[in-house]
């Protein structure tokens, strides 16, 4: 078919039913013009929202780990950041370094299994994952170390290498010994090398030429690059606290869609994750990051939604170096957590899962217990941008057929690394031309 | 296990414990904790990827697995996996409870074709009834921990017996 022939198209892509993920995309063109532009997903944070409240406030961070076994880590780091906001709680040093050091463990399980097994299959043509294992193994071979180094942090600090068992409100329930520490140097040594191979590796693929016009919102965090503290920055001029932020964003709810979408006051739209945090934050990264960067062709910030691989691979040696810097200087802290003062209040806690900003917000009675939570997750934060990428993307390659119209579309799904990434390599295509 | 080589009987349970009967590997392995002499034991995986590499070289890998499709509740389904075409393989996996996860099917094709499958790979299944969220396992499926657990027992015995 000639396509630009066509008066009128719609790229379906209708979505698996999944238990926890579940997504769909639907783009209609007409007279060479994208009109409309519908990302789906299916949202399970709202429910947590509903059965959070009359739960103890020091529950939080175990019962929102459950939202996501990928970054289970950012859902308690970010409870127990509100919960401690609300008490008026304030941790050590080396508590806080711990929970940095963890979840450096979880930026590594989870950016490594985007870039080398969900997204890099995009720019190689290959279908899946097992085909990028067949045609590019060492690639592949290396994902999969990473990842392990990610599991060890987190079997080493949070007691298990998914759903962490060792966070409570206040720090750990168990510092772990300097010996089990001190044994993540060596391997973290090794895997800093990898992932400075697969900057270099994801850097050569060819890339389609789309620039974004993004309002970009993360964290910043005095002289360091953010994890699970900092105010929050966008790259047109906001720095306020995590309350403050949490104030200026509106949830509305879509008719034809059960995840809500977030904007800021005044109806403004806003991207967070890697391209934000770097384009916030990229002065911050330690001089291996910084030179990856810089040899991968990056500038200080990065609108390539495509090149957004690249970002998370910088960030996969960030969180390399960082992890072995806190490993280097590891002492147990002791006690290992903040006693929990009685009472109640209201407060907000945002930190940088992998895939952007995640926060959450509590009213906590007098009795300790949740009368009132909103968890809002970057996906959500990031959808209507991410469907803003998609119109863009499609209007700059509708001389493309009609497959590689959709593989493109996907991509600009997935250049995001939404909760429904992986959905999105499986789902069925079905195309109508009117 | 002893020595420095590659294990020789690998076994691990996949499966979320908080998705009702999909807790019905974890469950099996909670039974036999401590009672599979030198086999390597992963523990319950939150997810089969973490297979690869743990299982390199081994003769026998066993892992046990809720299912579902024509598989009737409590029934358990012992499959000796085709180690040239493991697409068959009937599984119900974290893959289908998460939105990221890859499945057991998935990690024996990622296995085949990075040259790492064991010698041997046995699924053992047992059919799941309710995989909505919440703990605890359907009577039915509870019931057949027990079975589940002999025949690993069994698989396993044979499987040390051949290095002895």
């Amino acid at each position: 078919m000639t396509p630009a022939d066509e008066r009128r198209r719609t790229v379906s892509v209708q979505g698996l039913a999944r238990v926890e993920g579940e997504g769909s995309l639907r783009v209609e063109v007409r007279d060479g013009r994208v009109e409309d532009v519908e990302l789906q997903i299916f949202e399970p944070p709202r429910f947590f929202e509903a059965f959070l409240r009359g739960r103890r406030a020091t529950e939080a961070p175990d019962l929102t780990a459950r939202i996501c076994g990928i970054c289970p880590v950012a859902y308690q780091m970010s409870a127990c950041a509100a919960v401690e906001d609300a008490l008026g709680m304030r941790v050590d040093r080396g508590i806080a370094d711990l929970r940095r050091l963890l979840y450096c463990g979880e930026w590594l399980q989870s950016h490594s299994l985007h870039v080398h097994m969900l997204h890099a299959p995009d720019f190689l043509g290959c279908q899946d994952a097992v085909e990028m294992a067949q045609q590019h193994r060492p690639a592949f071979e290396r994902g999969l170390a990473l990842k392990k180094m990610g599991n060890r942090i987190m079997e080493a600090v949070g007691g298990r290498a998914i759903h962490p068992v060792n966070v409570k409100v206040g720090g750990f329930y168990r510092a772990p010994s300097r010996a089990d520490v001190a044994a993540l140097a060596g391997p973290l040594t090794d895997t800093l090398d990898l992932a400075l191979a697969t900057v270099a590796w994801v850097a050569g693929f060819d890339f389609p030429d789309v620039q974004g016009d993004y309002r970009f919102v993360a964290l910043r965090d005095a002289g360091r690059y953010p994890l699970e503290s900092g105010r929050v920055a966008s790259s047109d001029g906001l720095d306020t606290t995590p309350g403050g932020f949490a104030d200026l964003v509106v949830e509305e709810h879509v008719a034809r869609s059960t995840a809500l979408h977030a904007r800021l006051e005044n109806r403004l739209e806003y991207l967070t994750g890697p391209l934000a945090r770097y384009a916030l934050n990229s002065a911050e990264l330690p001089d291996v990051a910084a030179r990856a960067a810089s040899e991968a062709g990056l500038g200080p910030a990065c609108t390539n939604p495509f090149q957004s691989i690249i970002v998370r691979a910088v960030e996969i040696v960030f969180a390399c170096h960082e992890a072995l810097t806190l490993v280097e200087r590891y002492e147990p802290p002791d006690p290992p957590t903040a006693p929990v003062p009685s009472g109640g209040g209201e407060g907000t806690g945002a930190t940088e899962a992998p895939r952007g900003l995640l926060f959450h917000r509590y009213r906590i009675d007098e009795g300790g217990v949740i009368s009132a939570a909103q968890i809002v997750p970057p996906t959500s934060q990031n959808q209507i941008t991410i469907e803003s990428d998609i119109r863009r993307t499609v209007q700059a390659s509708l001389d493309l057929s009609d497959d590689e119209l959709t593989w493109r579309s996907e991509q600009a799904v997935r250049n995001h690394d939404p909760c429904i990434s992986c959905a999105t390599h499986f789902l069925d295509l079905t195309i109508t031309r009117q | 296990m002893t020595g420095a080589g590659p294990p020789h009987v690998v076994i691990a349970a996949v499966g979320n414990p908080l998705r009702r009967d999909d807790g019905a590997g974890p469950a099996v392995l909670e039974q036999l904790r401590g009672e599979l002499g030198d086999a390597l034991v992963l523990g319950a995986l939150a997810s089969p990827l973490d297979l690869l590499g743990a299982w390199d070289g081994a003769g026998l890998a066993v892992v046990v697995d809720a299912v579902g499709g024509d598989v009737v509740p409590g029934e358990v389904r012992v499959v000796e996996v085709d180690l040239r075409d493991p697409q068959g393989a009937p599984t119900r996996t974290a893959a289908t409870a998460s939105s990221h996860g890859l499945g057991v099917s998935e990690a024996l094709r990622l296995a085949l074709a990075l040259g790492s499958m064991p010698a041997r790979v046995v699924l053992v299944g047992i059919g799941g009834d309710d995989f909505g969220e919440g703990v605890g396992l359907s009577p039915s499926v509870s019931a057949a921990v027990e079975r589940a657990a002999q025949v690993v027992t069994g698989l396993v015995a044979e499987g040390l017996a051949v290095v002895r």
